[in-house]
């Protein structure tokens, strides 16, 4: 059909390309030849017709692996940029050296100071770590350097503080701890599970309250422990019964302590209640190091019963009833909290000094599953005052002018039993306990 | 060149591929959304087949991406992005051919699948689920007919039509001279409309330069 005509004139045509005097030579060839002239016709309509094909939609997968390639390029251009970049600050020291004919490294200059700064510090670091620890000579108190928790039931039961038990069995157990060492609040559902011993909780512990870090199920042994509260409630210990000392306030007459101010300042002293896990266990990296924090202002606390009075602890609860009806039980020595209050409630408590850690577990993860967090308190005052002092409770005013040379064996001088049945064989701290809506 | 949907004009490329090739990520990412769906289109008239344009138009654009160094700025972006489907398009009909001729041979005797046998094929076969929304049978018939055409023929048609390159950028692209770019466009188009009329087309009548 289009042999002996140029193919060159006829693809011209079809593409519309030719000029005037061409498209004449070819429109009569057209003119002699109908075929022809309807064959670039439809030549000249698929053409038109391939134009106009339907664009299809391109696959989602092919846009996203693209995206990742372009991701992963970037990201490997940036790490050798990275790596290309630190190379060329070491650049100016062996230039330098280059300057001599001898390839010396030369210590950039911002190397040298870096250098004297650590120097200062490990020498600081080292003279501080010399110097004695007051709290290493007295009795009853525990060294520093241990950076355990009492969080064994029977650590509590036998002696805090170092001291040895004064009596043992379960009529001398902590507080409202049962015989087997445990909190009356846990749930009733694993009575029947196993009693577990925590192990010493060391400083690099994760969390004293995460069973998952320290072997612990706290939960198992807390509701162990209701369950045997329920059986056998703890009873006064009537032969033992101390003297009741004139007064069991203190005040602090130091300034607030630098280390209780940097873990009270340090980001997240807040027990964070753990995710909806089974276990209750925090689950997150931030939630440990809460846990943690709160742990090592209850082991400052701990050895230092005297700083009480410089913190606040706050109690977050869902049921704040029930957890007033705890501390209320908890309590050694004040005056009762009318459960019916409305948060948020503040009162001043009494406790031993061990049972701390112990509540702010059952609070914050056993029972309530609560926010628990310690904050710096505001005054000056430190301790609280009895029910029936004449002073105000909780004031600023001045602290007291001295304390008593022996305010550790103060500390520990035991309370009425009847009272406080746990004191008898700890130290206790008088803490602002405030228990709010989460 | 057919403009895109975000109208990128050449100078507008230019700048794009330059700050690309100095690093800038995000002006290949934008030169890459601008031509992605042209490649898929033309790797899916090449092929027939949406799965395996896909393939081949995520294999193009990562090679784009990893082998952006090797552009040489004299040329357009987007022929060397097209050379690059165009031969991986032809790469994957070669190895489809090979498989095909491997699994007719036993049924049919051996023939191509550019031959009659593949042309009376792809006429008979039923439209697929993405041609289904295509009503038009007069483009249902045209995408047949492409189907049936020779690999080569085929590409010159659509570079020409429907990425609308002038026969400098197809010459370009098919790495082929100016003349035999004009000649079997002509011959394609030839060949195109005997297949539309029911008329074959054989290997032996396109295989030139």
């Amino acid at each position: 059909m289009v042999e002996g005509y140029d193919e060159t004139l006829l693809l011209g045509y079809v593409e519309g390309e030719l000029n005037d005097a061409e498209r004449q030579y070819v429109q009569r060839w057209l003119n002699k030849d109908p075929q022809l002239a309807e064959l670039l016709q439809q030549m000249v309509d698929d053409r038109n017709g391939v134009r106009v094909l339907p664009v299809p939609a391109m696959p989602q997968r092919v846009v996203d692996e693209v995206d990742r390639e372009l991701n992963r390029v970037a990201a490997m251009e940036a790490m050798a940029s990275a790596a290309s970049g630190g190379a060329a600050s070491d650049t100016p020291g062996e230039s330098a050296a280059e300057l001599d004919g001898e390839p010396v490294y030369v210590m950039p200059g911002w190397m040298g100071g870096l250098a004297v700064a650590a120097s200062i510090v490990i020498l600081l670091t080292l003279f501080l770590i010399s110097m004695p620890n007051p709290n290493k000579a007295k009795p009853g108190s525990r060294d520093v350097a241990d950076n355990t928790l009492v969080t064994d039931p029977g650590a509590l039961g036998g002696g805090a503080g170092g001291q040895p038990a004064t009596s043992g069995g379960p009529d001398s157990a902590v507080a409202q701890r049962n015989p087997d060492g445990t909190l009356p609040y846990a749930d009733d559902n694993s009575r029947d599970q196993r009693v577990t011993t925590p192990p010493a909780i060391a400083e690099t512990t994760p969390s004293v309250t995460d069973p998952a870090n320290t072997g612990v199920d706290s939960k198992q042994t807390l509701a162990d422990a209701a369950d045997a509260a329920r059986r056998n409630p703890p009873k006064p210990d009537t032969a033992n019964t101390p003297v009741k000392p004139a007064t069991t306030t203190v005040y602090a007459a130091d300034a607030p302590s630098a280390e209780l101010k940097r873990l009270l300042e340090q980001g997240g002293t807040k027990l964070t209640k753990p995710a909806a896990g089974d276990n209750g266990a925090p689950t997150t990296p931030d939630e440990r190091r809460t846990v943690q924090d709160i742990a090592a202002i209850v082991k400052f606390l701990r050895d230092n019963p005297g700083r009480s009075g410089e913190v606040e602890l706050h109690i977050a609860s869902r049921d704040t009833k029930r957890t007033l009806r705890m501390l209320k039980d908890l309590s050694a020595g004040d005056q009762p909290v009318d459960e019916t209050a409305k948060p948020p409630v503040t009162y001043p408590m009494m406790l031993g000094v061990e049972q701390l850690d112990a509540a702010i577990n059952t609070i914050a993860t056993d029972v309530f599953h609560a926010d628990v967090y310690f904050k710096a308190r505001p005054t000056l005052a430190a301790g609280s005052v009895p029910r029936d002092a004449s002073k105000p409770r909780d004031t600023g005013y001045a602290p007291w002018p001295s304390l008593a040379p022996d305010y550790q064996a103060i500390l520990q001088q035991q309370i009425p039993s009847r009272d406080n049945p746990l004191s008898n064989t700890q130290p206790v701290i008088s803490i602002s306990v405030t228990v709010e809506a989460p | 060149m057919k403009s895109d949907d975000t109208n990128l004009t050449p100078e507008r490329e230019t700048e794009l591929v330059e700050a690309a090739l100095a690093g800038d990520r995000n002006a290949l990412g934008t030169l890459l959304t601008c031509y992605q769906k042209r490649v898929y289109h033309l790797c899916l008239r090449m092929v027939s087949n949406p799965d395996d344009a896909a393939d081949i138009t995520q294999d193009v654009l990562v090679r784009a991406i990893q082998h952006l160094g090797g552009f040489r700025q004299g040329s357009r972006f987007s022929t060397w992005l097209f050379r690059i489907a165009m031969n991986a398009a032809i790469s994957h009909l070669r190895r489809s051919r090979v498989r095909s001729a491997l699994s007719l041979e036993s049924t049919y005797g051996g023939d191509d699948t550019a031959t009659p046998l593949k042309a009376k094929m792809v006429s008979e076969r039923e439209p697929g689920p993405a041609e289904s929304v295509e009503q038009d049978e007069q483009v249902q018939q045209l995408m047949r007919a492409l189907d049936a055409l020779d690999t080569q023929l085929r590409s010159v048609i659509l570079l020409r039509d429907l990425e609308e390159m002038d026969y400098q950028q197809i010459a370009d692209v098919l790495n082929v001279p100016l003349g035999t770019v004009k000649s079997r466009l002509f011959r394609a188009r030839l060949a195109l409309r005997q297949i539309m009329e029911g008329r074959m087309v054989l290997k032996s009548e396109v295989s030139d330069g």
